[in-house]
């Protein structure tokens, strides 16, 4: 469970046993109703035919749509054009089977079924049907149950300012990379995910959010209120977005705009020292 | 009969140039095209990760 969202995995074939990796095994639950669920089994796979194309990310996976179904093929340099596994969501993506091309595993061990960027492409796909979304960030709780939002691209701080954090004490950092935001009972909550960075912060809880700040490198620490259009904006650049769905951009920007009229956003402009959190802190209080 | 102004409209507001802010988006890290810092992608685990783009660099 990622976000309160429940994905369940299962093989429907004797062969085939399936895991998660050591760090999504943190956020695994035994109860509840599955919000999606994804069988997996062995497949002879082949290329989508470039009429069903409808989005490539010119790296690692292309998205077809087949009826009102979408199909992922994930590719990798070391096996050359033929993809290594294929995934199928229906239109609500509550429902997905995933092919794994035989010839590339050695069935005898057990296969990560949603392995990176799969799990992601789902999570960001359910999210964008109204539930939320994931952005490029680091998350934490402070002492006091503040939650805390830095937001960046790689290279803006983010493992920087989890560990200056955690260095500080009293916090839980709940990711150094990537956070996931939903809003209900009158509260945006920023959520663990297990997709962390470099620092390999990854706990599967969840915060209220009070503060939000998107970080940037400086010679003194400052910080700078943005305005909401400037925010909205770069938000957007540091989400997760299925950028070819209309409606999903639209809840997203939405979602955004609901947010920061709520909570004010603000450039941090920091120095890798602890006064940065203190700055802060004291712009919290 | 003279109408009154409402008097939040008689306050002026200080005029402000409209100023264009470019926010950069990173399409890799976007559309999730590229590994991921420590992590494997594809069949047989890390030693695998061969990206198309480069992988995003270790600090975030």
């Amino acid at each position: 469970m990622v976000g309160d969202v429940r994905l369940r995995i299962r093989s429907v074939e004797q062969s085939m046993r399936v895991r998660v990796n050591r760090v999504a095994e943190d956020f695994l639950v035994s109860n509840g109703a599955a919000d999606a669920e994804v069988t997996a089994a062995w497949g002879k796979l082949r290329q989508p035919t470039d009429s069903t194309v409808v989005f490539d990310s010119g790296g690692l996976w292309r998205l077809s749509r087949e009826l009102q179904d979408y199909v992922f093929h994930l590719t990798s340099p070391m096996y050359g054009a033929l993809p290594y596994k294929r995934a199928t969501f229906g239109a609500d993506f509550t429902r997905g089977e995933v092919l794994l091309e035989r010839s590339y595993f050695d069935s005898r061990d057990p296969v990560d079924t949603l392995e990176y960027p799969l799990d992601e492409l789902l999570m960001m796909n359910l999210l964008a049907l109204g539930r939320g979304v994931e952005v490029h960030a680091c998350g934490l709780e402070d002492s006091n149950g503040q939650g805390y939002l830095f937001l960046g691209h790689s290279g803006s701080g983010k493992t920087t300012m989890a560990r200056l954090w955690q260095r500080a004490g009293g916090v839980r950092v709940l990711s150094d990379d990537r956070i996931i935001l939903r809003s209900w009972a009158g509260t945006t909550w920023i959520y663990g995910t297990p997709w962390h960075g470099e620092a390999k912060f990854a706990r599967p809880v969840r915060t209220p959010l009070r503060q939000i700040f998107f970080l940037r490198h400086a010679t003194t620490n400052e910080i700078v209120p943005l305005r909401c259009a400037e925010a909205l904006a770069r938000f957007l650049a540091c989400s997760f977005v299925p950028f070819y769905s209309q409606s999903g951009l639209d809840f997203t920007l939405t979602f955004f705009s609901q947010l920061i009229a709520l909570l004010p956003c603000a450039e941090l402009r920091f120095v890798p020292e602890e006064r940065a959190i203190d700055l802060v802190r004291g712009h919290a209080a | 009969m003279s109408e009154k102004l409402d008097p939040k409209t008689q306050q002026k507001r200080t005029y402000k140039k409209p100023e264009m802010v470019r926010v950069s988006l990173r399409p890799e890290e976007a559309v999730l095209g590229t590994c991921k810092s420590g992590s494997a992608v594809g069949p047989g685990g890390s030693s695998n990760c061969m990206p198309v783009a480069p992988c995003f660099s270790p600090g975030s």
